[in-house]
């Protein structure tokens, strides 16, 4: 059961600091071996009680995925390693700066193909109704169904999350800002009128549901003047409130926006930033507020085993 | 036909799950690599670790453990029977991680073993289990099979969703 650690990083030769974020440091280095420029994100230690827990879980989560997911379009895990509680992963190294999808965790490699990082709270989709947290997307991006405290999602969370981005690419900024869970109700609200249980049947059921004042809401063209028809009918789609009506990826792709003229720009002619890369952002901390009680509670009983 | 299962295409979750099955595969002949053991050893470790988890974790957690043991122990030789509740209780400390909303803490899985094993053991062992694994942690388990079964069953009815709520 010998270790390769040493042999592990010893492989890497560190080039320069990337960036800096709550939970991790990245550098980008040259792998020896194959002679390639990579991105080595070192997984921060030493937090109070977090180190005494061994791997951090929010990495562990993020390799596990990024082990089974192997497509263009998502940042390649090629190594990870470490000792003890220290981790670290190796990614393909990106120009740019990438669970949760945002503008932060999208990166532009040097061909112009986008790819999706940040995976520390994805989750593998076999059991699509399980009580998940509702804690989960930046709040920015969150979707209505989240901030009122469903504890069943699917897939739409992120489909609203997109939405988000695409309006944030037509105004060059967030385009719902909210300060507070609250306060994104309300930005949300005001810009798309207010939800009822009319356009939207269970909202009240919802746990942490409460009733907004009636605000009309903006039509989507007067927000979004620049955008043509067919892509007004996206955005209307994504920023559907009722989750099981909201256009599911599959759906967009089929719109019409997705065909009409223009194409896309190749990847390659895509304008890139000379600059280095802000690897990592800043991310929100998860709320934990719920805390159990621990497996050395009365009912448990503790047991050397004898075999 | 594409029925969709909260938003997810029925064949494209069930292509993926068959092909992450046979990804993870498990060595029938992992006893016979530790001739210091008898099964009923395993059953035992077993046992204890569905009681451990009985109370505050969920399912999906006890069945992940016992896959990282069994594909753990496939890749060890002449294991002795001292180190299996360390090994039992590190695979289970982290399946919590990978699973559990509000995992515990190392010295609570240090507590059930009644002194058995200690925290700087489990941790070390984390380590080990993770390289020996390739960090793959996320194999099909009998929770998601049947997740999904319930769910392509309930479907041919209405269009509804299943709401599961599992202990």
């Amino acid at each position: 059961m010998a270790l390769d650690v040493k042999s592990r990083s010893k492989r890497y030769e560190k080039l320069d600091f990337l960036g800096e974020g709550q939970f991790a440091t990245v550098y980008k280095a040259r792998d020896k071996t194959t002679d390639t420029i990579v991105a080595i994100k070192k997984i921060k230690v030493g937090h109070r009680t977090e180190a005494k827990d061994g791997i951090n879980r929010t990495a562990l989560r993020e390799i596990k995925l990024l082990q089974e997911l192997h497509h263009p379009n998502i940042i390649g895990l090629l190594d990870a390693f470490g000792h003890k509680s220290n981790i670290s992963l190796v990614f393909d190294f990106m120009e740019t700066d990438l669970e949760d999808l945002k503008p932060n965790n999208l990166l532009l490699d040097g061909n112009g193909i986008l790819k999706l990082a940040d995976f520390g709270l994805a989750k593998a989709f076999g059991s699509p109704n399980r009580v998940y947290t509702h804690q989960v997307v930046t709040r920015w991006y969150r979707s209505p169904e989240l901030l009122f405290g469903a504890r069943m999602y699917g897939v739409g969370v992120d489909m609203w999350a997109v939405g988000c981005i695409l309006a944030e690419l037509l105004l060059r900024l967030p385009f719902l800002a909210g300060d507070s869970d609250l306060d994104q109700l309300t930005k949300i609200f005001e810009a798309l009128g207010t939800a009822t249980e009319e356009s939207w049947p269970g909202v009240s059921s919802l746990p942490d549901y409460v009733s907004f004042k009636i605000f009309p809401g903006t039509p989507l063209e007067h927000i979004f003047s620049a955008a043509g028809d067919d892509l007004l009918e996206l955005l209307q789609g994504l920023f559907t409130f009722n989750p099981l009506m909201r256009t599911t990826a599959t759906q967009a792709l089929k719109m019409k926006y997705f065909s009409n003229r223009p194409g896309p720009t190749p990847g390659p002619q895509l304008p890139r930033p000379n600059c280095s890369v802000e690897a990592l952002r800043e991310k929100e901390p998860v709320g934990l507020k719920r805390k159990i009680e621990g497996l050395d509670s009365s009912l448990m009983m503790k047991k050397k085993l004898i075999f | 036909k594409s029925r969709e299962l909260a938003g997810a295409v029925v064949y494209v979750v069930w292509s993926n799950m068959l092909e992450k099955d046979k990804a993870y595969t498990r060595d029938v002949h992992m006893m016979e690599k530790h001739p210091h053991l008898q099964p009923k050893m395993r059953a035992i470790l077993l046992d204890w670790l569905m009681e451990v988890c009985v109370y505050k974790l969920h399912r999906e957690t006890y069945h992940l453990a016992q896959d990282y043991f069994d594909r753990f122990m496939a890749t060890q030789r002449n294991v002795f029977k001292s180190t299996l509740q360390l090994i039992g209780i590190t695979c289970l400390f982290i399946a919590a991680k990978v699973e559990e909303m509000y995992p515990p803490k190392v010295h609570q899985f240090a507590y059930v073993t009644d002194e058995a094993c200690t925290e700087d053991e489990i941790l070390s062992m984390e380590i080990i289990i993770m390289m020996e694994l390739k960090w793959s942690l996320s194999p099909q388990t009998p929770v998601s099979w049947l997740n999904v079964y319930m769910q392509v069953a309930y479907l041919k009815e209405t269009d509804e969703l299943l709401l599961p709520r599992y202990p």
